[in-house]
């Protein structure tokens, strides 16, 4: 019998038993958006949401101011909260607002670069996915990229975005120089030399101090990748953890819930002929554990048979391409998510008890965890300074299930090491914890005063998270 | 994430396989862009990244197969599911300051297919 017949028939067996598919996972609980109304124009004010869906509000005005003076203006005149956004891909409701949403999209693209410094500048709201074509033209890369490339960049920066790699820092620490509108209006360049204490607030500001327009990035040459997969007992590939990420370039790993194997992926230069990636099966893969987990959610042993059994036959998976077509890949299921960055020493044990504690207590859950690792920097809000390397673990909830017993019941976990949350990604942190995670926090909550008296910048959650009250 | 059991969970395709193939080719769908120029901008900015990339499942720009189920359910009913989300696609898509009748034009440019001498 072949492995998908036998998984075939074992799930159409599973469906004549009478247990399968009732929960419905708290999706009953999941927010629901605000409903459009019709504005004074006669055009209805649509509700924003983000990615996941998760985080929503009811914008008066929705802005993508053309050239700096009008965001100024915009900044210094506007009534109420306002709030710049990216691609909405940041699952804590760092941009709703009711009020103002300023788009950046009018700021984007390669505005000019230094082929000998390999420095190029950069409009905040270039998504990543359109920089790889032109930096690439210019012989240069980025020193990473995450999961995903539909992010902006100052989005990304904003809340610490990274990749993984124990020598490859997060996207804002290949930031050299950047240029702020304030809440007043002003343009204020910044950079390691020109006004460094901004700087190292502004390289991860959650939106809080101002709207980036322009990034100078610190690049690398340009080059050609190779990623590597493969699959191997979870046993083992923590065991091999530690060598494997100091030897690769790029090195991360997924763990699969309700099983006994994990996945490696390795990504290194090369100069080893094209090998395009293959057609993305990501999706249909998730769709397929999921589908699993709603047969077999109350069987786990037939679960995790089924599942070891499908990975036994796995050959292990090689692409070559140029570097930005390599690091990205495609996410359309969607989800909500929690990461917690960590010191690098308590990954695997964390890991280890976060994997047995889902397992545990929480048979729903069917995406991968993903574990990586971040080199540190001294950015004010950066979750990795201080660190010589971080290490961090990601949990994911489908989009239409309650993720908030499984994300309450894995936060303590990470705690007593002094865990630090991806400002982008859920959490449930008070500025009294942050302040003791972060020995800069209260210096940046006093910049972010000063440049914002009137916190104009300020929406429900930023006030209560920088301790406003 | 996840973007590695896929070939490994190959064998556990129980559904879904060979989904939103289409008689156009990416770099065809990659090739059109709106007349209007604000409308090309916002094209490019907000829907270009997925509509033309069949990795991401999203109906490619001027594919008459893909559109056609989905302009069959009426463009109210497409219009709602752009700005509340609907399975893989995001709300608004990556547009954060489309107006309604944005939306509607760039799914009216992104259903039409390629007329002949443009293809
Ligand atoms: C599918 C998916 C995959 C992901 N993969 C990764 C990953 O691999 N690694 C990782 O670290 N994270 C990842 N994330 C999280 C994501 O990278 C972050 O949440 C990121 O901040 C989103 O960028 P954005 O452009 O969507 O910004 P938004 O979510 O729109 O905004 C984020 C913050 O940036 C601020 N902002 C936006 N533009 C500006 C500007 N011009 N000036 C000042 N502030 C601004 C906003 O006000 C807000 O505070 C992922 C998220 C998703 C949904």
């Amino acid at each position: 019998m072949k492995r998908r017949d036998l998984l075939t028939g074992s799930a159409g067996l599973v469906l004549t038993m009478p247990l399968a598919g009732c929960d419905d996972y708290g999706a009953a609980n999941m927010p629901q958006p605000p409903a459009a109304v019709v504005g004074a124009d006669g055009q209805r004010r649509l509700p924003w949401q983000n990615w996941s869906g998760y985080q929503s509000s009811l914008p008066e005005r929705r802005l993508a101011p053309a050239s700096e003076d009008e965001l100024a203006r915009l900044l210094a005149d506007s009534r109420g909260t306002i709030r710049p956004v990216g691609s909405g891909h940041s699952f804590t409701p760092l941009v709703p607002t009711d009020d103002t949403l300023i788009s950046l999209r009018h700021f984007s693209g390669l505005l000019q670069h230094d082929p000998q410094a390999l420095t190029a500048t950069v409009g905040g709201g270039s998504r990543l996915g359109s920089l790889g074509e032109p930096l690439h033209a210019a012989g240069q890369a980025l020193i990473n990229m995450p999961d995903i490339d539909a992010q902006t960049l100052a989005g990304s920066m904003a809340t610490a975005t990274h990749g993984t790699g124990a020598q490859l820092g997060a996207l804002h620490t290949a930031a050299i120089a950047l240029r702020l509108v304030t809440p007043t209006g002003e343009a204020l360049d910044c950079s390691p030399s020109l006004r460094p204490e901004l700087f190292a607030a502004a390289q991860v500001s959650l939106g809080a101090l101002g709207v980036i327009t322009q990034v100078t990035l610190q690049n690398v040459p340009t080059t050609r990748m190779k990623r590597r997969v493969w699959v191997e007992p979870f046993d083992e590939l923590v065991e091999r953890f530690d060598s494997l990420a100091a030897a690769h370039h790029s090195f991360e790993m997924y763990c699969i819930p309700h099983c006994d194997h994990a996945v490696g992926i390795t990504i290194d230069p090369t100069d080893e002929p094209l090998q395009p990636r293959g057609p993305e099966q990501d999706n249909d893969a998730v769709m397929d554990l999921k589908r699993l987990r709603d047969l077999l959610a109350w069987f786990p042993a037939a679960r995790r048979w089924l599942i070891n059994m499908a990975l036994q036959d796995y050959q292990p998976e090689v692409a070559v391409d140029v570097w930005h077509r390599i690091f990205p890949s495609s996410r359309a299921v969607r989800f909500n998510e929690m990461e917690y960055h960590l010191p690098r020493e308590t990954l695997l044990p964390t890991l280890r008890e976060v994997r047995q504690r889902l397992e545990q207590r929480h048979p729903g859950v069917f995406f991968p965890m993903e574990i990586r690792v971040v080199r540190g920097d001294d950015a004010w809000l950066s979750p990795f300074q201080g660190h010589d390397t971080s290490g961090s673990i990601a949990v994911h909830r489908y989009y239409e299930e309650d993720p908030l017993p499984l994300f309450r019941d894995v936060e303590p976990l990470y705690q007593p090491m002094g865990g630090r949350p991806h400002w982008g990604k859920m959490h449930s942190l008070t500025p009294q914890t942050l302040a003791d995670r972060y020995p800069r926090f209260n210096d940046f909550v006093a910049l972010q005063s000063r440049l914002d008296p009137q916190g104009r910048l300020l929406n429900p959650y930023l006030r209560t998270l920088l301790g406003h009250g | 994430m996840n973007q590695f059991i896929a070939p490994a969970l190959a064998a556990l395709c129980l559904a879904g396989c060979g989904a939103g193939s289409s008689s156009l080719t990416p770099a065809q769908s990659r090739a059109l862009t709106p007349a209007d120029p604000d409308l090309a901008a916002l094209y490019t900015a907000s829907c270009k990244a997925c509509h033309t990339v069949p990795a991401s499942r999203a109906p490619m720009t001027g594919s008459a197969r893909a559109w056609g189920v989905r302009m069959n359910k009426g463009m109210d009913r497409l219009l709602e599911n752009t700005i509340s989300g609907y399975k893989g696609m995001p709300p608004m898509g990556l547009c954060s300051d489309c107006s309604e009748s944005d939306l509607r034009d760039l799914i009216s440019f992104m259903a039409t297919p390629p007329q002949p001498a443009d293809s």
